[in-house]
């Protein structure tokens, strides 16, 4: 098969288009053909090796976490799916090596759930890590209805996820985001504000006796965060490690076909949709990346198939 | 430096002579994950079956590979994100990749926490490491046979490690078991609550001795026994086989392997309830491998083979 690969750690000049044996099927697992795949921060992170104390990676590596597809084969003993199904996955493994940036992707049941029904194939390759990072998110913040949450990053990918579903759930919810975005937050339920110096006056003049939760998408603003909490207030952060010694949570997500499901039904009843920002064949990952590190925020980057 | 560990490793596929031991990197710990220190790491034939090479049309492997699927043992580490566990948790766990190398025969295994599970605190270290694959199997199973109380199981192979497990849970949920063993292991299965008869020519006959009728279910852990499967079969009966591809052209299921946190808290469960033991037949520290290979290939199921620590 056709597939994205890069034979070291390095900026986009490492990604290569190879041509890669098919992935076997294992017993419980499914083959995907990959329809369209979500580009994340984290893929391009894990290629320059900024992950590398944490994560074992295989050269060459093809990258990619997200997928959604059509089921091509089915292991021995995989009676949730049949081929033919269309599916959607976040699929990252221990060992990093077989991603989703290829013409097919093998993944175990256990991390595979069928697509929203109500995405076309791009919108449903940018959810699964978003998506996921925001419920589990807003599942350990256990956020109340009417509570107030401040989103670092509103317009990041798990920015407007989580907006929408802390909105749904009655929420109060202020976001930070350039000026460009605040248009979007605000149609998705958000009161936005300007992120950078004097975010925390700026919170604050909405929300006078601070937050009561915080989700910090962006990393870096942790004095920011403590500055607006009500005493109490709970925060985590997706990318901040020292979030943990000052009382809040370092989230990871990971990868579950359950929690897909949960995400697949809010998006099919109304509650959640994904804005793709721009899309690219899968042979220009490069340039793909290269606007995912501009961080423009403009929605989610996916691939579609080799052209 | 990274810091580096004892491991065995084998470099290509092959026999018990491919297996050395080597000193390789600590595996890291990802998110979500836990890092474990191996009291004891149960043998399964599968292991072997891959180092083989018989079962390279469905999992890639890359050498050199860290055999091993189960263990039991002492978390040393946590990855970020890991709520459900500390360090100086004793821990169980069946590891199963779609990509075979970081194996459970090595001083240190990093595992996804999504499949580890609190060790049953009435067992051994040994009896532990003996209990995830074979346990998973077994229940995966009676699950998928939705047997009711007072059907009849023919169980092939129940001197075996899943057998044994599978014997135990299926009389516990109230089901006559008759299952196939050696003469030498017929009074521990008459123990376990199971009736014995031997296997091999004849087989067929003597099931139906003891259930006139057929029976209402099959298990196949031993594989090419779906002629004697079908010969005692009820009409309607449900048959599966962890090992033989076959039974899925003749109306039965295949059962893969899966791994799951919440299925090995049920076998916790049932073996703190008293409902549920393991058999350890022998240990070998890691560094005899091979051995422990070679009686495993022997067949001679006096119950589980189990790795213990390097003593070397």
């Amino acid at each position: 098969m056709k597939a994205m690969t890069y034979p070291q750690y390095g900026g986009p000049e490492v990604l290569e288009q190879s041509e890669r044996p098919d992935p076997k099927v294992s017993p419980g697992s499914v083959l995907i053909r990959v329809k369209a795949a979500g580009v994340n921060p984290v893929d391009w992170k894990v290629m320059a090796g900024y992950l590398d104390q944490i994560m074992d990676v295989t050269f060459p590596v093809i990258p990619g976490w997200d997928v959604a597809g059509v089921v091509e084969a089915v292991g021995l003993d995989t009676p949730e799916f049949q081929v033919g199904d269309e599916v959607y996955s976040y699929g990252r493994r221990d060992t990093v090596q077989g991603g989703t940036f290829a013409e097919l992707v093998a993944l175990p049941a256990s991390a595979v759930a069928r697509k929203p029904q109500s995405l076309n194939w791009e919108q449903a390759a940018g959810l699964p890590l978003t998506g996921l990072t925001a419920l589990r998110s807003l599942d350990v913040l256990e956020l109340q209805s009417g509570e107030t949450l401040l989103v670092h990053n509103g317009a990041g990918g798990v920015g407007r996820a989580a907006i929408q579903l802390a909105v749904h759930s009655g929420a109060r919810v202020i976001a930070t985001a350039s000026a460009k975005n605040h248009a979007r937050l605000r149609e998705l339920g958000a009161e936005p504000v300007e992120y950078g110096d004097g975010v925390a006056d700026r919170v604050l003049a909405l929300a006078p006796g601070g937050v009561d939760a915080v989700a910090d998408f962006a990393g870096g603003v942790l004095e920011a965060t403590l500055a607006v909490l009500k005493d109490g207030g709970r925060h985590v952060s997706i990318a901040d490690g020292s979030a943990a010694a000052h009382g809040g949570r370092y989230l990871w997500v990971r990868p579950d076909a359950r929690e897909l499901e949960r995400l697949s039904g809010m998006v099919d009843a109304g509650t959640l949709t994904v804005d793709v920002g721009a899309t690219f064949p899968m042979q220009q990952a490069s340039a793909a990346f290269a606007a995912s590190m501009s961080g423009h925020g403009g929605g989610k980057i996916v691939l579609t198939p080799f052209s | 430096m990274s810091p580096t560990m004892k491991a065995m490793t084998y470099a290509q596929y092959g026999g018990t002579d491919v297996l050395s031991s080597t000193e390789l990197p600590v595996p890291k710990v990802s998110p979500g994950c836990v890092l474990v220190r191996m009291k004891a790491a149960g043998v399964n034939p599968m292991d072997w079956k891959i180092m083989a090479g018989w079962m390279d049309d469905f999992y890639a492997v890359r050498f050199p590979v860290i055999p091993g699927a189960d263990v039991a043992g002492v978390v040393e580490a946590v990855g970020i994100d890991t709520p459900e566990f500390s360090v100086g948790d004793e821990v169980y766990s069946f590891v199963l990749r779609d990509t075979f190398q970081g194996g459970t025969f090595a001083e240190l295994v990093s595992l996804p926490a999504s499949m580890v599970a609190r060790k049953p605190a009435s067992l051994s270290w040994e009896q532990a490491a003996g209990l995830p694959q074979a346990g998973l199997a077994a229940l995966r199973t009676l699950d998928t046979l939705a047997l009711n109380r007072g059907d009849t199981l023919l169980i092939h192979n129940g001197s075996g490690g899943v057998g044994r497990i599978g014997v135990q849970l299926a009389v516990n949920a109230g089901i006559r078991v008759i299952a196939t063993t050696s003469p030498e292991n017929f009074t521990r299965l008459r123990e376990l609550g199971a009736e014995p008869v031997e296997y091999g020519e004849g087989l067929s006959d003597r099931v139906l001795a003891l259930a006139p009728g057929g029976v209402d279910a099959v298990a196949d852990f031993i594989g090419d026994v779906v002629d004697q499967t079908m010969a005692v079969l009820k009409p309607a009966g449900r048959h599966v086989s962890i090992t033989d591809g076959a039974v899925l052209g003749r109306g039965g299921l295949f059962i893969g392997g899966r791994a799951d946190t919440h299925s090995l808290d049920r076998l916790s469960q049932l073996v703190d309830a008293g409902a549920l033991t393991v058999d350890v037949a022998a240990t070998y520290p890691l560094q005899e491998v091979a051995a422990a290979f070679q009686a495993s290939m022997s067949g001679h199921s006096d119950g589980k083979i189990v790795m213990t620590a390097f003593t070397i």
